[in-house]
């Protein structure tokens, strides 16, 4: 991955990273081993690379940066922290650019053709339900950015690993001893974090968009098994709102794609720690039987 | 000129002239018109000539990405300008005017055509900035903390007090009294400006275009900083060429330039807008500006510095020796701008409290209760 790097296929947009950082090297080979290389000659959307550091401080307290073609979004951060760095500027990329989709801050995941849209803020135990479905026959179309078609509102695959943090690192190993996942970057500012491959059958599907048919606010409680709570569709557009990266951008074209999310779909807040009773809520609501 | 500045120059220039890109080519073009601010007026510039279809799908997936990025900020900066106009009209006695990429998104000129920028700017008369600024206080806009340091150099030495952010919209303001540092002895008479003052419906005054041209080259020639330098060569570049036929732009534009005396950074601006983007500035213009032009001595340098500094300074397409030349600019704008003495002493007290910081880890120039909130 140094010199010319590697160029990837995500779908909505490409990327050609380097490093010459072992942990960064190895970890994406792990995730990205079965991801689709980009045609020579053709163009790569963004030029990203995480590298040291070159101030005198490498010898103390060893930093790196990841980099955006000329710049540096982010402050260095501790060298430990090398690949999960890429991952998130991976999506300040998309976030920051990407101005031809509505972007939401979520993970989607879809059956027979139907995606279920998952906005929450960390520590809802949004990605520890994202890797449960993705390895119990849902599709994975993201677990970290709903991009959707402000025209058609059908939601496109960004297929990236998933990104666990804390407990549920052992909880996926756990339940799936085949997940293939990253090294484990200890004291991020979102605790410990590790990336989980996504699996196979998603990514073969990486250019097939899906319709949105429900919008659920997961929100994970040991104190309750299931509770299903029916949003109405005011309170379903603020929750949505609030997790929007680009709404504001996007204007009343984001303003009505939204509201026309909300009125199409069922929207649902859920407290769980019953993953089988989640899960099989969630295989009726796409079979249209709730 | 790299053959990819050059591309890009040819690509944003007035003419339609035919270009074909290979793919590769159009992703480097992408790249570096992002990196210089001006991807987004790319897409009005092709779209304006009817050669946007015909660029790469991947470019305009881009460009387009960024068009709905300074809409939106045009947009924000109108309102902004509605809302700054209701605070500032009435202590600022009904003198004041938004100034560079504020005043060309409500001037609705081409030149605001996907600019985009980080702060609004705006001027008043010197004798009002204290009751300016005491009421932008009441109204929530702020300056960030600095040290008292910071706040005397700024008072004392330039033309702007230190910014001002609103507390709840995030926005930054600067808020100037002049156009250049006094300090540098060549601050115009800030009435010549005053006299070219347009109304902008609610959203407040701007200079005329022939104001708001001078003020960009002014700004762009003569100081040192050219990180932004193709951006701001390119919007006197949409100016010049929105009215290159209009003889009454070009009459006011040399008339301010003399009055101001800054006849001079007006031959640079046509001079390099003219090399760069192949302008069509009226030939009268240069022999109107003849007496201003630098000595055959001095214009090879100067030309060896400015078409370096002036270009993109991204990897891809980087001009060679541009640091050399970087610095050289950067040397430049410090000499015309501050007295030796004052410069000296600015950046030995910078350098001081640099070492101090480094070594003790505490700021010295801030005092235990800050006081610059005072104003």
């Amino acid at each position: 991955m140094a010199g010319d790097g590697i160029a990837i296929e995500l779908g909505i947009a490409s990327f050609l990273v380097r490093s010459t950082l072992t942990p960064v090297v190895r970890n994406f080979y792990t995730l990205y081993g079965d991801h689709q290389l980009v045609e020579q000659g053709k163009p790569v959307d963004f030029h990203v690379k995480v590298r040291s550091t070159s101030t005198l401080r490498k010898w103390l307290h060893p930093q790196i940066e990841f980099i955006c073609d000329q710049h540096s979004p982010f402050l260095p951060l501790p060298k430990s922290q090398a690949y999960p760095v890429l991952e998130w500027g991976m999506n300040w990329c998309i976030a920051s650019h990407c101005h031809n989709y509505l972007l939401i801050h979520a993970a989607v995941l879809a059956k027979d053709g139907k995606a279920i849209v998952f906005p929450a803020p960390p520590g809802s135990g949004k990605s520890t339900l994202t890797g449960y479905l993705a390895h119990t026959g849902w599709r994975l179309l993201s677990d970290e950015m709903a991009v959707i078609d402000t025209k058609t509102l059908q939601v496109f695959p960004f297929i990236r690993p998933i990104c666990l943090k804390n407990n549920s690192i052992d909880l996926i190993q756990q339940w799936f001893p085949q997940a293939i996942v990253s090294d484990v970057a200890r004291d991020t500012s979102k605790g410990d974090v590790a990336h989980v491959k996504p699996p196979l059958d998603s990514l073969a599907n990486m250019y097939e968009p899906a319709d949105i048919c429900a919008v659920v606010f997961p929100k994970y409680d040991a104190a309750v098994e299931l509770d299903i709570y029916t949003l109405d569709k005011c309170s379903a557009f603020l929750a949505l709102t609030e997790n929007g990266f680009n709404n504001n951008v996007l204007a009343e074209d984001g303003f009505t794609a939204l509201t026309r999310i909300v009125e199409q779909a069922n929207n649902y807040e859920l407290a769980y720690s019953n993953m089988a009773e989640l899960v099989s809520f969630l295989n009726d609501e796409v079979k249209g039987e709730n | 000129m790299s053959p990819l500045n050059n591309a890009l120059s040819q690509l944003l220039s007035a003419d339609i002239n035919q270009i074909t890109l290979s793919e590769k080519q159009w992703e480097a073009i992408v790249l570096i018109a992002r990196e210089a601010g001006v991807l987004a007026r790319l897409f009005y510039v092709l779209s304006k000539k009817g050669q946007f279809t015909s660029s790469s799908e991947y470019a305009q997936k881009h460009m387009n990405a960024a068009r709905l990025y300074a809409e939106r900020q045009a947009q924000q900066v109108r309102y902004e300008c509605l809302m700054l106009t209701k605070v500032v009209a009435q202590p600022a006695k009904g003198k004041f005017a938004f100034l560079k990429g504020a005043a060309y998104v409500l001037s609705e000129n081409d030149v605001a055509l996907g600019r985009t920028f980080s702060d609004i700017d705006l001027v008043v008369s010197k004798e009002d900035i204290r009751e300016v600024e005491k009421k932008l206080n009441v109204y929530a806009w702020f300056a960030d903390e600095t040290s008292d340091y910071d706040q005397q150099y700024y008072r004392t030495w330039t033309h702007e007090i230190p910014p001002l952010r609103h507390a709840v919209r995030r926005t930054v303001l600067d808020l100037h009294h002049n156009i250049v540092p006094p300090i540098s002895g060549r601050a115009p008479d800030m009435e010549i400006l005053w006299e070219t003052v347009t109304k902008r419906g609610d959203f407040g005054y701007t200079f005329s275009a022939a104001g708001m041209a001078l003020h960009s080259l002014i700004h762009l020639f003569f100081q040192e900083d050219f990180s932004n330098s193709y951006r701001d060569l390119s919007d006197l570049n949409m100016m010049f060429s929105q009215h290159s036929a209009d003889p009454v732009f070009w009459q006011d534009l040399v008339q301010l330039a003399s009055d101001t005396d800054f006849a001079r950074e007006l031959y640079f601006a046509c001079r390099y807008t003219t090399k760069i983007f192949n302008t069509s500035v009226p030939e009268s213009v240069f022999q109107k500006l003849n007496e201003a032009k630098p000595s055959a001595l001095k214009l090879p340098i100067l030309d060896w510095i400015f078409e370096r500094v002036l270009l993109p300074h991204h990897s891809l397409s980087r001009e060679r020796y541009l640091s050399l030349a970087t610095f050289m600019a950067l040397v430049r704008g410090h000499w015309l701008k501050m007295p030796l003495h004052i410069l000296l002493y600015h950046t030995g007290a910078k350098l001081i409290h640099g070492i101090n910081f480094l070594v003790t880890g505490r700021d010295r120039l801030k005092s235990p209760q800050n006081k610059s909130q005072e104003g």
